[in-house]
């Protein structure tokens, strides 16, 4: 598997031609791994045919299955929406379209986004390429192994609270979640409106930077996408060696010794290239999953009341109106939707409301503060990716505060709205492992920079052969 | 900590739930919401200044009619479409006649 820019250098050539990348990208999907709900090969060849050149020219994308494409089925893993088929395309959709990339499927996910792990899909587990035994993450977990195993080139996911940088730590890439409203989210399903971000994962810094340059900029279907200038992405070859690099001490705790090791040795790294890094202090840091949770809850209760079959989706007629409605989403929504609902539900009650959700919206903006303080001392902040490795499949699906642990590193990002991005540290056994550079609002353009570095000074060596030697 | 009312809040959310169900989703959510209850230690009160990110910009579209999606293609979708229109259950009695 090469780069983009490697691809549209052999393209010229005719070696491969795009319609050879698309065959042997195709050949690649391995229904073991469950990495897609929708494979779309058909689309993929009708968009090769249009031969439009542009920064994705023929460049096979996998798409998150909660992002439209017009006329393919957008089930975000749920049964609620079976049988739905979206008229119109996402912002992000007809952006790529424009630039000439092609849409090989569209990936599987936690249900609506709402997982850690890729299991809790009603079309089933995705399984992690490097052990099949163990979770690739999530919830973009599917847009991660499509292109951990070579069957896409990049693709697109979506983080809410670390859904696109958990899995790109568990399978070995570059995962981004750029400002909030530097991407337009007009087509994305929403889970928590004020937390979602359409994202990227690539196999390296300049791949994802490539795509950024093509989703990124104000879209006017989404009134919270910015209209501050955008930057060329894909180019990240000058960094300044003068940065300073913080090291918040609450993301070391709690995590493992080798992810810690790990974590330290890309520091070793670019401490050899003459940047500077410095010990910060997050005090807020153990209260971002209880707040993340209040907060993206109360919001997915909002969101999915649209879910009554009535103008799209599963409808189960009851005996009357209300009956099909509560009909419709018990059989609809599985047990971890449910439970986020009914949380969400209680959270904005009446009763409930000050203690709850106006409360964690105020430590929200404390988190903020933090965030724009300790960024006065330094110009980026370096941080484990996630606690652990993967984990196995099935470790964590029964309990429902453990499957958050792994997102401690990454909500708070989401709640401040900052971007951020995860790029593998190494491997721990057979296991890939991220660190994470997160930056000031608009600053993809240099945590990008910052990854690209350490790519050139400390390459990562554990991409999956099968993939990787062709 | 008082125990959350299942009931009340499968009605409030629009959620059937079967005897089974309620009983396993009342344990897992008094669990989340003992979990979510750390947020009470936090001193909020220091801090009424803190601000948003998100209030920098929120940039509104021209006031300009464009060309909207079509009465079959929002219809696609619906599960018993009539003449033009989404349907659902009567909701009117026979004694409101």
């Amino acid at each position: 598997m090469k780069t983009i820019i490697e691809y549209q250098k052999l393209f010229k050539k005719g070696e491969p031609t795009p319609s050879d990348l698309l065959s042997s990208c195709l050949k690649k999907i391995n229904p073991s791994l469950n990495a897609y709900i929708t494979v779309t090969e058909e689309l993929a060849r009708k968009g090769l045919e249009k031969d439009i050149k542009g920064k994705l020219n023929g460049i096979p994308v996998a798409i998150k299955d909660n992002i439209n494409i017009k006329g393919v089925p957008t089930t975000c893993a749920s049964n609620v929406l079976k049988g739905f088929i979206p008229p119109f395309s996402a912002t992000v959709i007809e952006r790529i379209e424009k630039n000439g990339g092609v849409f090989i499927g569209k990936t599987n996910l936690d249900e609506f986004g709402m997982g850690s792990s890729t299991e809790r899909s009603f079309y089933g587990p995705t399984r992690n390429p490097y052990d099949r035994a163990k979770v690739p993450g999530g919830s973009s977990g599917g847009s991660a192994v499509a292109v951990a195993s070579g069957s896409a080139v990049i693709s697109l996911g979506s983080d809410t609270g670390g859904s696109v940088r958990q899995p790109a730590s568990y399978c070995g890439l570059v995962g981004l979640k750029p400002t909030y409203g530097r991407v337009s989210r007009y087509g994305l399903v929403a889970f928590a409106s004020s937390l979602d971000q359409i994202g990227i994962i690539g196999r390296n810094a300049e791949d994802v930077g490539i795509m950024l340059e093509v989703i990124a900029g104000y879209d006017p279907k989404d009134s919270t996408s910015s209209k501050k200038e955008l930057e060329d992405y894909g180019n990240l070859n000058k960094i300044s060696k003068n940065i300073k690099i913080g090291l918040p001490e609450e993301y070391f705790e709690q995590i493992d010794d080798e992810v810690y090791s790990s974590v330290m040795e890309i520091k070793k790294a670019l401490e050899k290239e003459g940047i500077s890094f410095k010990s910060v202090s997050l005090p807020t840091t153990d209260y971002i999953i209880p707040t993340y949770q209040v907060i993206s809850y109360a919001e997915a209760s909002s969101n999915l009341a649209r879910y009554d079959g009535v103008r799209y989706g599963l409808r189960r007629n009851g005996e009357n109106f209300h009956d099909t409605i509560r009909k419709s989403r018990d059989e609809g929504f599985l047990p971890e939707v449910k439970r986020r609902i009914l949380v969400g539900t209680f959270v904005l009650s009446s009763e409930a409301i000050a203690e709850y959700y106006e409360r964690a919206d105020l430590i929200r903006r404390l988190i903020t503060q933090e965030f724009n303080e300790v960024f006065k001392e330094v110009d980026y902040l370096m941080t484990p990716a996630t606690p652990t490795p993967a984990f196995p499949i099935g470790d964590r699906t029964d309990d429902p505060i453990r499957m958050h642990l792994s997102d401690r590193m990454t909500a708070g990002v989401n709640l401040a709205g900052i971007p951020a991005v995860v790029a593998p540290a190494g491997m721990i056994g057979k296991l890939p492992i991220g660190y994470q550079i997160i930056g000031k609002p608009f600053e993809e353009k240099g945590i990008l920079s910052v990854v690209r570095l350490v790519e050139k000074i400390a390459p990562f060596k554990g991409f999956l052969k099968e993939v990787h030697d062709d | 900590m008082k125990e959350i009312d299942i009931k009340r809040l499968s009605r409030l959310a629009n959620i059937e739930l079967d005897k089974k169900e309620e009983k396993k989703l009342q344990e897992d959510i008094n669990k989340i919401i003992k979990h979510i209850r750390q947020i009470q230690e936090v001193d909020v009160k220091m801090h009424p200044d803190a601000t948003h990110l998100m209030v920098d910009h929120l940039p509104l579209r021209d006031d300009k009619k464009e060309k909207p999606l079509t009465v079959k293609e929002v219809l696609s979708n619906a599960g018993n479409p009539r003449k033009n229109h989404f349907t659902i259950n009567r909701i009117i009695d026979e004694d409101d006649y």
